[in-house]
This record gives C-alpha cells, sequence and structure tokens, in this order.
C-alpha cells in the first residue's frame, strides 16, 4: 500500500488532470447506464403501448447519449494514457539521474542487464498500471456498485436471482488473476533458460564445432524446448478453462433472468421494457468484473516494480562532494596515501590493507603485482570511485573527502585496460570529459596520443560515430583514443594501466610512445606490465595481497632479490632478452 | 546518431511464398487445426443463439402479442426455451474452452518443432554465418520470429476464423429476419471501414514513432548504465542528465502523440454503435407499430447483435497487424532455414583412424569474402613437432588454424593429415583429434567437471581429476566450494582468467589428441598462475603435433619450429635462436619492443624536472 501510496504520488504534480480525466469517466459511465433505461422507455413506451412520439424520442435520446459517451470516452482515455507516459517520463528521468551519481560501489554489485530493467520493464509496468488500472478499478468498482444499486431499486427480487452468480464470477475473476501469474512467470523463467541455452551454444560455437558435441547441444537445447511447451501449456489450461468459465457464469445469469422475469411478465408484474433493460445492464456488467481480475495482477506488478525501482532511488549515493567543500582549482599534483585500510562492499577481507606511499609533483609511481593485489583499487581512491576504511588519500595536501568532486576529477586523466567508448562521434569521445573542448584541443590530444592519423583517414574524420552503430575501431585504437580522452583534459594526475595486450607489436610500439608522451610533466601512477615503465619509475611499490612488500626503483629491488626480482625472472625478462638481442 | 529500428520494416499482410511455408509447418497438426475451426464456428453460432433465444423469450412473454415457441405459448413456452438456452450456454463454454486450448496447443507445438529445427539447423551451419551474423541477430530469430509466428497460430488464425464465423451468422440471422433492417445496419459499415483505413495511416507511424523513440532511450540508458564509471571519472554527470532528458522528452513527445490516435478509435466505434442502434429502434419501431410480422423481440435481436457487430470488424484490422508481423517473421525464419552449410562432409567420407600427426600445408589459397588471405601456403609438419605462428595481426595466423579444423575450407590446395586430404573424411572423426584452446577460454554453465569433461562427457571422475592434476588444475579445483561439482557462471565468470585457461587445458588434455591447436591467451595473469600454465603447456604439448599462435616468448622459445607470416605468406621458418641469428623479419618483429625502449630513454633525457 505504501509503496501504490508512493506510485500514486508522481500524479500529484498533474491533479488538475487526473481530477479531470475522473470526471469525464464519471459521465461516460453515466451515460452508459442511461442507455439501457432508453431502450426500456423505447419498448414500454412506445410498443407495448404503441406511441410514435415515444419512439422517436428514445431513438433520438440513444444517439445523443452514445455520442456524447463517445466524447467523454476520447477524453478520459488520452487523459489516462497522458499521465501514464507523462509519470513513466518523469521516473525514467529521475532514475537516470539518480543512477548518475550514485557510487562505483553500487555499480559493482548491481549488474547493467538488472538496472535496465528497472528503467525499462519496471516503468513500463507502472505505465501500464497507470493507464488501465487507474481508471479500470474505478470504472469496475462504480459500474458495479451503481448497476447493483439500479437492480436492486428496480426489483429487488429479479435483481437477486439474476446477481447470484455475480460473487462467484468475481471471485474466479480474482482467484485466476492471482494463480495465473506465477505460471505466467515460469514461463518467463524456462524462457530465459532456454534463450541462455541458445546463447552458450552461439557464443561458444567453436568450442562446441571443436569438441564435436553438436549431437548433445540439439538434446540439451530440445529438452529445454519441452519444458518450455509444458510449461506453457500449464498457463493454457488454466486461461483456456477460465475464459469461457467467466463468460458461462455471466451468460447464467441471462439464463435466470428470463426464466424468472418471463413469469412476472407473463403474469404482469414486470414490463417487457424492464425485462431488456435487466438483459443489457447485465451483460454490461460482464467487462467490468473480467477486468477485476486482471486489475489486480497489474497492480501486483507495478507493486514489485515500484518496490524494485524505489529501492535504486532510495540507494543513497555513499561518495558526495561535502557541503563546504574545498575547490581546489588549481592542483600541483602531491598524492599521499596515509596508512590506507580499504574493503569492497559485501566482502569480508581488506582489499588494501596499511598503504602509505607519496607522489611528488610530476613523479612517477609504478604499481605492480598479480590479479587481485591491489594495484586498481589504489588507483581508484585516488579520483574517490570509493572511500577508505580508514587511514586517508591526500591530494595537494587535502584529503579527497573534503575536496569538491567534479573539481578534483576533472583534473585526473585516466586510461584504463578497458576502453569504453560511446557511441558518438570521436571527436566528442575525446572531448568526454571536456565538451566545451575546441577542434584544436581535440586534434592536438589525438596528435599526443598518436591516433591523429587514423582518425583523419576515416571516412568523416573527427565526427566518424564509433561504437556498435558506427565505425569498429581496433583495441590498440581504442587505447589510444582513450589516452586521448585523459590528455584533452590537460590532467595534473595520470592513472594508467599500461597493459597492451592482444595488439600486435607495431601498435604496441605505437602505444608506448603514445604513453610516454602522456606522462610528461604529471604525477602518473601506473599500472605497470612493461618493463619500460619500471625502468623508469621514481617508485616502484610491489603489492601483494593489497600489502605493499616492497618498494624502491628498479635496481634497488633487483638487488634485493624478493618478490620483485621473482616477477622480473618470470615475467619480465623476456622483454629484457630481447633488448639484449638488440645490441 | 541514427538507430534504424529493424521491426518497423513491414512488409504485406500476405505474401503466397511465405504463407505456403507457413502452412507446410502447420500441416502435421491439420486434425486439429480442422477441430479448432469446427469448435470456432459451434462456439460463435452459440455466442449468437444467446440474443436469438433471449429475443423470442421476449416475443412469448408479451401479454400484448404472445408468439408461440415449438407449438407453445406463455409458461409452457419459456419452460421449454430456458433449458435450450441453459444448453447453448453450455456448449459455448465447452466448445470455447476447446477452441482456446487446441489453438494453444497447436501454436506451441508449430513452435517447438520450428525452434528444435532451426537449432539443429544452426548446428550444422558454418562458423563464419555466426561470425557474421552475430549471436543477438541469429537468437532473434529463434525468439522474437518464432513467437510472432505462434501468436499467428495461437491467437490471430483463432481470431480471424472466429470473427469471420460472428459477422457471417449476424449478417444471416439479421437479413432473413428483416432485410430491410439488416440493410439498415450495414448501411454503418463503409463508415466504419473509411474511418479504420484513416485511423490505421495515422496510427502507424504515431506508433512507429513512439518505437524509434523509445530504442533511443533504452539505448541510451543502456549505454550509459554500462559507462557510468567513465562518466564519473571525466565528471561528466550533469551533461549527461541534460542529453537524456532531451531523448526521453522526445519519447513523451511521441508517445502523447500516439495516445491521441490510440484514444480516438474506442469512441469512435461506440458513436457508430449508438448511432446505428438508434436508427434501428426508430425505423424498427415504427416498423412493429405498422403491424407488420416484425416483434419486440426480433428487433431486441437486432439491437444486441449490433454491439456484436462492430467489435469484430474492429479485431479484424487489428489482425492485420499479426498477419503481417508473422509475414516478415516467416520470412526472416525462413531465410534461415534457407542457409546452406557451406562445410559439408563429402558423400564418400571415410572416418579418419586415430592419427600420428603428420599435417602438410600444400599451396593453400584462402581468403574471407572475395579477399584473398592467404596465398600459396606450403608447409610440412612431423607427428611430434611443434610450430608456432608469429606475424602482425592480419599476416594470416588464425586463417592457418581454422583452415586445419576445417571452420573454413581452402580455396584451392590441400590439407593433409597422415596423407588424408582434410575434406575427404567426416568433420567428426577429424575434430575428434584435435585438443583445441582457443583464446578466449569459453565456459559453459555447468559444474567444472561437465566443463572439463565437454569434449567426452563419458569421462569418470578419476580421469577428470588425472587430467586436471596433468595440467595444474585441481590444487584450486579442489579449493573451491564444491569441488569439481562448483557451477561455473555466465561465461566462467566466478573463475579468474588463468584459472579458466587451466580449465580449458585439462578440456584439451581429457581427450588425448594427436594434434593439439592453441591460441595462446594475451591476457596477464599472476606470476604464480604463469609458472603453472607454462608447465601445463609443456604437459599439453608433449608427444603431440601442435600448432600455437604464440604471444609469449617463453612459449616461442619452447617450440620446435616457429613460422613467421606476413601478408599471407610465409617469410620464415627455423628455431627461435636461428631467426634471430638470420637477423631478418623475426628479429624486426621482436627488437621493435626494444625501440620503444630506446624511445623512453630519449624521452627520458629531455625530461623536465618539475620540482
Amino acid at each position: 500500500m505504501r509503496i501504490l501510496l508512493r506510485i500514486l504520488g508522481y500524479l500529484g504534480p498533474y491533479k488538475r488532470r487526473v481530477v479531470l480525466g475522473y470526471i469525464a469517466l464519471a459521465i461516460g459511465v453515466g451515460m452508459q447506464l442511461l442507455t439501457p433505461r432508453l431502450v426500456e422507455y423505447v419498448i414500454d413506451r412506445g410498443l407495448t403501448r404503441p406511441n410514435y412520439h415515444a419512439v422517436t424520442v428514445g431513438s433520438l435520446a440513444i444517439i445523443i447519449v452514445g455520442t456524447t459517451l463517445g466524447i467523454f470516452t476520447y477524453t478520459r482515455s488520452y487523459i489516462f494514457q497522458y499521465l501514464a507516459e507523462r509519470v513513466s517520463y518523469d521516473v525514467r528521468n529521475e532514475l537516470y539521474q539518480h543512477m548518475q551519481r550514485l557510487s562505483f560501489s553500487f555499480f559493482d554489485t548491481a549488474h547493467t542487464g538488472q538496472l535496465m530493467s528497472r528503467a525499462t520493464e519496471d516503468v513500463n509496468s507502472i505505465r501500464r498500471f497507470l493507464m488501465m488500472s487507474l481508471r479500470s478499478i474505478i470504472q469496475s468498482l462504480g459500474m458495479l456498485i451503481v448497476i447493483t444499486t439500479i437492480l436492486l431499486v428496480t426489483d429487488w427480487k429479479l435483481a437477486l436471482i439474476s446477481m447470484s452468480v455475480m460473487p462467484v464470477l468475481v471471485f474466479t475473476a480474482i482467484f485466476f488473476g492471482k494463480t495465473i501469474r506465477p505460471k505466467f512467470l515460469a514461463v518467463q523463467q524456462q524462457f530465459g533458460v532456454m534463450t541462455n541455452v541458445m546463447q552458450e551454444n552461439l557464443s561458444g560455437a567453436r568450442v562446441v564445432r571443436a569438441f564435436a558435441r553438436e549431437e548433445d547441444e540439439n538434446r540439451k537445447f530440445d529438452r529445454e524446448l519441452w519444458t518450455l511447451n509444458e510449461t506453457y501449456m500449464n498457463t493454457v489450461r488454466q486461461y483456456s478453462f477460465y475464459f469461457p468459465l467467466m463468460t458461462f457464469l455471466s451468460s447464467a445469469g441471462i439464463t435466470l433472468i428470463l426464466w424468472y422475469g418471463g413469469r412476472q411478465v407473463i403474469n404482469g408484474s414486470l414490463s417487457l421494457g424492464r425485462l431488456t433493460a435487466f438483459y443489457l445492464y447485465l451483460t454490461m456488467l460482464s467487462q467490468p468484473i473480467r477486468m477485476l481480475g486482471w486489475v489486480v495482477n497489474s497492480a501486483a506488478r507495478a507493486i514489485a516494480s515500484g518496490e524494485r525501482i524505489f529501492g535504486v532511488l532510495d540507494t543513497r549515493p555513499k561518495i558526495e562532494s561535502p557541503k563546504d567543500a574545498v575547490v581546489l582549482s588549481s592542483m600541483k599534483g602531491l598524492v599521499e596515501f596515509r596508512d590506507v585500510y580499504f574493503r569492497y562492499d559485501e566482502t569480508t577481507e581488506d582489499a588494501l590493507s596499511d598503504i602509505s606511499f607519496v607522489a611528488e609533483p610530476g613523479t612517477r609511481v609504478a604499481l605492480i603485482g598479480g590479479t587481485g593485489s591491489g594495484k586498481s583499487t589504489i588507483t581508484s581512491l585516488i579520483p574517490r570511485f570509493y572511500d577508505v576504511r580508514s587511514g586517508s588519500v591526500m591530494v595537494d595536501g587535502y584529503d579527497v573527502r573534503r575536496l569538491k568532486l567534479d573539481v578534483l576529477r576533472d583534473q585526473i586523466g585516466i586510461v584504463l585496460q578497458d576502453t569504453f567508448l560511446f557511441s558518438m562521434s570521436i571527436g566528442e569521445n575525446i572531448a568526454y570529459g571536456k565538451p566545451d573542448a575546441t577542434r584544436e584541443q581535440i586534434i592536438a590530444a589525438a596528435k599526443a596520443a598518436m591516433i591523429h592519423d587514423h582518425i583523419a583517414s576515416l571516412p568523416d574524420g573527427y565526427d566518424t560515430v564509433v561504437g556498435e552503430r558506427g565505425v569498429s575501431l581496433s583495441g590498440g585504437q581504442k587505447q589510444r583514443v582513450a589516452i586521448a580522452r585523459a590528455l584533452v583534459m590537460d590532467p595534473k594526475i595520470l592513472i594508467l594501466d599500461d597493459a597492451t595486450s592482444s595488439v600486435d607489436t607495431e601498435t604496441e610500439y605505437e602505444i608506448q610512445q603514445a604513453l610516454q608522451s602522456a606522462m610528461r610533466g604529471r604525477t602518473t601512477l601506473v599500472i605497470a606490465h612493461r618493463l619500460l615503465s619500471l625502468k623508469n619509475a621514481d617508485e616502484i611499490l610491489v603489492l601483494d595481497k593489497g600489502r605493499i612488500v616492497e618498494r624502491g626503483t628498479h635496481q634497488s629491488l633487483l638487488e634485493r632479490e624478493g618478490a620483485y626480482a621473482r616477477i622480473y625472472d618470470l615475467q619480465l625478462k623476456d622483454q629484457e632478452e630481447l633488448a639484449a638481442v638488440a645490441d | 546518431m541514427q538507430y534504424a529500428d529493424p521491426d518497423d520494416i513491414l512488409g504485406k499482410a500476405y505474401d503466397a511464398r511465405i504463407a505456403r511455408r507457413l502452412a507446410k509447418e502447420a500441416t502435421p497438426y491439420r486434425w486439429q487445426l480442422t477441430l479448432t475451426i469446427i469448435l470456432m464456428i459451434t462456439t460463435a453460432c452459440a455466442d449468437l443463439a444467446l440474443p436469438y433465444l433471449f429475443g423470442v423469450g421476449i416475443d412469448v412473454v408479451n401479454p400484448g402479442s404472445p408468439r408461440s415457441f415449438l407449438g407453445h405459448s406463455g409458461t409452457a413456452a419459456l419452460n421449454i426455451l430456458i433449458p435450450i438456452l441453459a444448453l447453448s450456454i453450455f456448449i459455448r463454454f465447452m466448445s470455447y474452452y476447446g477452441q482456446t486450448y487446441f489453438a494453444s496447443w497447436i501454436g506451441q507445438n508449430i513452435v517447438l518443432k520450428l525452434r528444435s529445427k532451426l537449432f539443429h539447423h544452426l548446428q550444422r551451419l558454418n562458423i563464419s554465418y555466426i561470425d557474421q551474423r552475430g549471436v543477438g541477430s541469429i537468437m532473434s530469430r529463434l525468439q522474437n520470429d518464432v513467437s510472432v509466428i505462434n501468436d499467428l497460430f495461437s491467437d490471430g488464425l483463432v481470431s480471424i476464423v472466429a470473427d469471420l464465423a460472428i459477422l457471417v451468422g449476424i449478417v444471416i440471422v439479421m437479413l432473413i429476419t428483416n432485410p430491410k433492417l439488416a440493410l439498415l445496419t450495414f448501411a454503418v459499415t463503409p463508415v466504419m471501414a473509411i474511418m479504420m483505413v484513416w485511423w490505421r495511416k495515422h496510427a502507424i507511424s504515431a506508433y512507429r514513432g513512439m518505437r524509434i523513440t523509445i530504442a533511443r532511450v533504452n539505448a541510451n540508458l543502456a549505454e550509459s548504465i554500462a559507462g557510468v564509471r567513465v562518466s564519473q571519472a571525466f565528471a561528466r554527470e550533469i551533461e549527461n542528465m541534460g542529453q537524456f532528458n532531451r531523448i526521453n522528452r522526445d519519447n513523451l513527445d511521441a508517445s502523447v502523440t500516439a495516445a491521441r490516435y490510440s484514444a480516438i478509435l474506442f469512441p469512435f466505434v461506440q458513436v457508430v454503435e449508438a448511432v446505428a442502434t438508434g436508427l434501428v429502434l426508430f425505423i424498427g419501431g415504427r416498423v412493429i407499430l405498422g403491424g407488420s410480422a416484425f416483434t419486440i423481440g426480433e428487433l431486441f435481436t437486432f439491437v444486441a447483435y449490433i454491439s456484436r457487430f462492430y467489435e469484430p470488424v474492429r479485431d479484424l484490422s487489428q489482425q492485420y497487424n499479426t498477419m503481417q508481423a508473422a509475414m516478415v517473421a516467416g520470412e526472416r525464419v525462413f531465410a534461415l532455414e534457407d542457409v546452406q552449410p557451406e562445410i559439408v562432409d563429402a558423400p564418400n567420407a571415410i572416418v579418419l583412424p586415430r592419427v600420428r600427426g603428420d599435417v602438410t600445408f600444400d599451396n593453400v589459397v584462402f581468403g574471407y569474402d572475395s579477399a584473398e588471405v592467404l596465398h600459396g601456403m606450403n608447409l610440412e609438419v612431423k607427428s611430434g613437432q611443434s610450430v608456432a605462428f608469429v606475424g602482425e595481426t592480419g599476416a594470416g595466423k588464425s586463417s592457418m588454424i581454422n583452415l586445419l579444423t576445417r571452420f573454413y575450407d581452402v580455396w584451392s590446395g590441400a590439407i593433409r593429415i597422415d596423407g588424408h586430404d582434410i575434406r575427404d573424411v567426416t568433420q567428426q572423426s577429424l575434430r575428434s583429434q584435435f585438443g583445441i584452446v582457443l583464446q578466449d577460454t569459453f565456459l559453459f554453465a555447468g559444474t567444472v567437471r561437465e566443463n572439463i569433461a565437454y569434449g567426452r562427457p563419458d569421462a569418470t571422475l578419476e580421469e577428470v581429476i588425472e587430467a586436471s592434476k596433468a595440467v595444474g588444475a585441481h590444487p584450486f579445483i579442489e579449493k573451491l566450494i564444491d569441488g569439481y561439482d562448483t557451477e561455473v557462471h555466465e561465461r566462467g565468470a566466478t573463475l579468474s582468467v588463468g584459472q579458466r585457461q587451466l580449465i580449458s587445458f585439462a578440456r584439451a588434455l581429457l581427450c588425448d589428441p594427436r594434434i593439439i591447436v592453441l591460441d595462446e591467451a594475451t591476457s596477464s595473469v599472476d606470476t604464480e598462475t604463469e609458472l603453472v600454465i607454462q608447465h601445463a603447456l609443456n604437459t599439453l604439448l608433449r608427444g603431440r603435433t601442435s600448432f600455437l599462435i604464440a604471444h609469449r616468448l617463453s612459449t616461442i622459445k619452447s617450440v620446435s619450429m616457429v613460422v613467421v607470416l606476413d601478408h599471407g605468406q610465409i617469410i620464415e621458418t627455423g628455431t627461435h635462436e636461428e631467426l634471430l641469428e638470420r637477423r631478418g623479419a623475426y628479429y624486426n618483429l621482436y627488437t621493435m619492443q626494444f625501440r620503444a625502449q630506446e624511445l623512453q630513454a630519449l624521452a627520458d633525457s629531455q625530461r623536465i624536472p618539475t620540482d
């Protein structure tokens, strides 16, 4: 109920339209209820007791009433659709704005797919609820009450007899609405299972072929298909029975009218017109009752969706600028970690323990260690993607938690191994962090990142759209665009991952060059995979399981014959040998 | 940004060629289909009987002009009429139930067969087809398009037949009862038809606008969520919000426009109905008062039928969309079905016996589409030798491997294993000789054990453990929550890159292949794993002919022959040491990195201290 109210709360700004919609609805229902009375009038006043005038008046009235009904149906239908669209627009905007502000830790646990379904499926189910159910529930209940009253007042005995099936009908409709839902969910779920089998089979097609497993894959898929078929038929068995049942029940009421009412007409205690009106009222009722089951269903869905949406909206961004934030507009680039401990949400072990180091402005610090040793974690604390558990991360002597967030991030350039580009033009991608950058600045950054020549060779140059629906770039090209993207901001602090995997030697050479030019004159933290970066670092931090196990320069660390020396022997020596061969 | 929505390519509502093929899919169910149609007609008749019988009831009980029913009148007639009425609504209940059930049953069975058939077909298609089309696009054939065809059989056809039956029924009853009044009622139909045509024209483009704009909203959303870290890192949030708001606003505008059209159809029908009812009452009333044989009960039936008349008319125009969508979906589905596998077993293909492992590339020419990639490759590899292919991207390394495993066929020349041209043997027997380890180690949803035993599902646990031990995967697998029964999630997300590689080694080793084909992964792993992998690789290659796309120097140094490829040609062969001494292409390739270091030294000398 609380959630339902909160959903309805979104209608708040459009109160006048809501009221207008309901007024139109009420008038429409009134017109609808008038029609059987008019038919009754024509029969009783015009036909059983011949009266041309009454026939004319009655017929004309039906046309007028019907036309009015049409006008008001249009009005309320348009208004409720408008409201539904408007609220979905508002909710989507709110979700989007909120998600832009949520911190990294939120996105670590939430999957893109799930968040997408919040903003699409869930918003849609609220939209459908507002569009249909919001009016149906009032309309159905309204008609139910008014028609019952009219019938009871007109002839209570006939009313009771003809409506004796109604409670059964209402119960059936609601029961159906409730029980069919889990069955439909089961179908959806099984459809997902089938889809997964298919997706894996296609994505892993090479493996399937390589191991000659096609027949087994066929069997596996067929098995899921049969299960899907059974699950589906399970729902079919239910709804193919319930819909006819509901029609049957409402027709049973009509049979009762004729059975009882017919006798009354014969003995003169009921007029022919009234008997007809009863029939018309009763047929009119079956629709809203069937809607009830549907409404229960859609409300339940909207509530479930609302709960999920509000779950996202109620998550407070953990990382925000403090109220009295320091605006560090011209940064020198001094980075310091003081006794930093850090732990990711929903984990039990510290990802970083007791990390302390200083990077003077313009110097290079190289981080090395295995996967999960904490290299990337250290770099993500500087732009304050996460907050430390204890200790502090300082930039220019200020704890980053005291700084204005966007000003801080504006002066930090980041190039990660997995380079995400947006589906916009290359120029826009490079200017991503500085949308007001001039074309000259963009080109200068692209030149420094050694990607200008390639961009210039594309059909639309800097206006070439990249990404899923545009030109595809190779891994190495993307990486260089990402370097340009960082450079265009002219950052004081540069964070980069120098991995040049899955590119050929030529490209690797160019990326290396680009990186060297990028680092010049900036405080750089590099997650190092290349010997080059390590040799040139002012300080190397060797990490293991979140701790700094060794620190020093390349030469001093080699002499210690510790962890660094081991890594060197195993992974870096090849690079050294190549150098030796070339001598 | 231009997003074309493929769903918007609408075709004809009826295409004889596709309709025939759709009909063929339904042929096995022709008896069920016939039964369904009979049930539908029964339902329609029973449906129309209700207002008719009630009309008769009105006349029977009318004290002014009592009419007799089956020779009886008054209460006696009523006593006969009520059971008939009850019977007809019960018949309708049963036939309605049956028709819904059977129609869905037929639809589901057609869909089941179609999906299964397409899936089996896909297993026979070449990798190149999947590469070109993309997984998503193929999946949407089996998911969405097949579902649309299901809609046609389980809902569309039912509605069309039921609607037509009801329309025909009403027309017949009306014409028999009172032809003049009937024609008057039908006179409203053209107005209705004109309105429908007008509405369709506008509504379709309005809905189209809505679909296109919502697709843009969703595309923007998906990208924004996926790239949210980048956005925050570059402090772009405010800018993004503005951009999203614009796209979202476009969707709102389009939706409101569409609402204008979707809101008008129902009220229009209401007005038409009211006008028809009023006219029938007016004229019919006059006819009755004029003393003709026309009765109040018949007039009632007319009025009741009018409200049943427009629903099927409206419904039929909706079914036009279902038909249209089914034709488009059918075209796509059948297009997939018609793709012929390029690589098929030769009619007289033999089963390749277990080979020694001598491999010959004999003047192999090959390319993708029309671009030639390999220009006459000759290479002879003796059983037990290991070969590493090196070269720039596009030099032809992957092509060599794709051809050897017959994922693609050569354009000319031949590849022979132990003297057998690989096109003369069955694919099954050919591939079972290979252990293939791909760069992207793909694991299937299932347990670790199932994944290792992927190529030999009948392998015992002992054998699986033995293979794991041989490649050094056993220690970490043992430590997993459920050991070998641990579930591996989507694309092996719960395992590290190194662990996945080791599992794929074990998977290949378990088959005890004669020939190993390995595309070495480039991702960096931690030092310990690196050691284990190097060791595992040695185990895997020992005593087997092997072909590697190598990325690690340590791997290249351990093979018996390095083959340097350049633009689809072999330019050098020899061991690592030999090639370095030769100071040729290989030497240049691998000293490129060193040049980067020289440059660095230069950069360093120019570096200006900032403090």
